[in-house]
């Protein structure tokens, strides 16, 4: 039994010492939060794809060195069974080491090295079908949580939300109202990161920032600039009948920050790094209740405390 | 039937933390974390130490100012809801889940 029976019919195949063959000679360089994050051996194809999802943020200066690099590997299709995606869930399978993270998904398995220079290897049957862009996305979103992680940072669930130059961090569960309250940000002249995912950072002169991530929910990618913006607030959201903020004990920010901290919080190996990088961020910027209403416009709360 | 001889442990994929005295407890299957305060964050500890539930009385007699039978009666209780929780198992056999060893 393997971890990744699931999604691979056999992951013995995909092993760094044996790699096999790349989809083609190019390189191409992502840079954002913890990065940059150089990706190698790829087809013109996957590169055009690729720069299509991820824009300005791809560098057209292939050797610059990267802090994550990736190589691509073609596997045969016959690797991968076909699914049945109708009412299925789709949640990635995981491999924890402590020198490693083995990770698998639809149409890729993926071994990454957190020893050896961050090097990271990627197999895949796609190239230029529709799965191409989502193998991609969702094997570099687990290489950015581990990436952030190691910068002493989080890849936090949250809409980021930015207001007179700092950032709001709203975050929970699905279904907390992430999506709802960064449209109704939007809707008052406030921009707003991502609505999904943010980096959460600590910054210069002892602060904590926020990063914009190029993978967003519903709301899709905005035009809000990259940066860091120092954060002013973090905020659990919860939904009701009125607005109210609530101060959280040092332990219930703690554990509401690790139930948002996707991947990496299910890591054993790496729960004692997630454990102090939020404790060390959330003693900096501290972490409270956010009860909103659909009713009732939230921000003027905050007008109070600039 | 929790039993005062019976040591108890924390599952296999449960990682914890105490910040100010209360623990952060995650259990890793689930991504499920909870808070524990002070008093069970203190069990929490001594069960990670395998001590049987009598020590663990015994050691928390001497550490908290609580009358004995209540804090027997409140450890026998903080012992069922982290079971029901799926924090911790006994370590006996015959209660063992998959993937769990002693």
């Amino acid at each position: 039994m393997s971890f990744a029976d699931r999604f691979v019919l056999s992951s013995d195949q995909f092993t760094p010492s044996s790699p096999g063959q790349t989809f083609g000679d190019y390189r191409l360089v992502i840079d954002f939060a913890g990065g940059p994050y150089g990706f190698d051996g790829l087809s013109a194809t996957q590169v055009d794809r690729i720069r299509t999802r991820f824009q300005d943020l791809c560098h057209d200066d292939a050797s610059q060195q990267a802090e994550v690099n990736t190589l691509l590997y073609r596997a045969p299709n016959r690797s991968f069974p076909d699914f049945d995606l109708n009412g299925w869930e789709y949640t990635l399978n995981f491999e924890y080491k402590n020198t490693s993270v083995g990770i698998a998904g639809l149409k890729f398995f993926a071994y990454f090295d957190l020893c050896r220079n961050n090097q990271s290897y990627l197999w895949t049957s796609t190239e230029d079908d529709e799965y191409f862009t989502g193998v991609f996305e969702n094997y570099f979103r687990v290489v950015v949580a581990y990436r952030l992680l190691a910068c002493g940072g989080v890849l936090l669930h949250s809409a980021g939300v930015i207001d007179k130059g700092s950032a709001y961090l709203f975050f929970g569960p699905s279904n907390a109202g992430k999506t709802t309250v960064s449209r109704l940000s939007q809707s008052s002249g406030r921009s707003v990161l991502s609505d999904d995912i943010n980096a959460l950072l600590a910054g210069p002169a002892q602060g904590v920032v926020a990063e914009k991530m190029p993978f967003a929910g519903e709301l899709g990618q905005t035009a809000t600039p990259s940066g860091a913006y120092p954060v002013r607030g973090l905020f659990r959201l919860h939904q009701g009948p009125h607005n109210a903020v609530r101060d959280m004990r040092p332990s219930e920010s703690i554990a509401a920050l690790v139930a948002c901290a996707p991947y990496v919080n299910a890591d054993p190996a790496r729960q004692d790094r997630l454990f102090e990088n939020l404790e060390h961020l959330s003693a900096i910027a501290p972490v409270r209740h956010l009860t909103f209403s659909l009713d009732q416009p939230f921000w003027p709360m905050f007008a109070s405390e600039d | 039937m929790i039993s005062p001889s019976t040591i108890y442990k924390p599952r296999k994929d449960v990682r914890y933390r105490i910040v100010s005295d209360e623990a952060v407890v995650v259990r890793q299957q689930s991504t499920e974390v909870i808070v524990l305060n002070e008093v069970a964050a203190r069990i929490l500890q001594l069960l990670d130490a395998h001590t049987t539930l009598s020590e663990l009385i015994h050691a928390l007699e001497a550490e908290f100012d609580i009358d004995p039978p209540q804090l027997e009666h409140d450890v026998m209780g903080f012992i069922k809801e982290l079971l029901e929780a799926g924090v911790i198992i006994p370590t006996v056999p015959s209660a063992l889940e998959n993937g769990d060893v002693l």
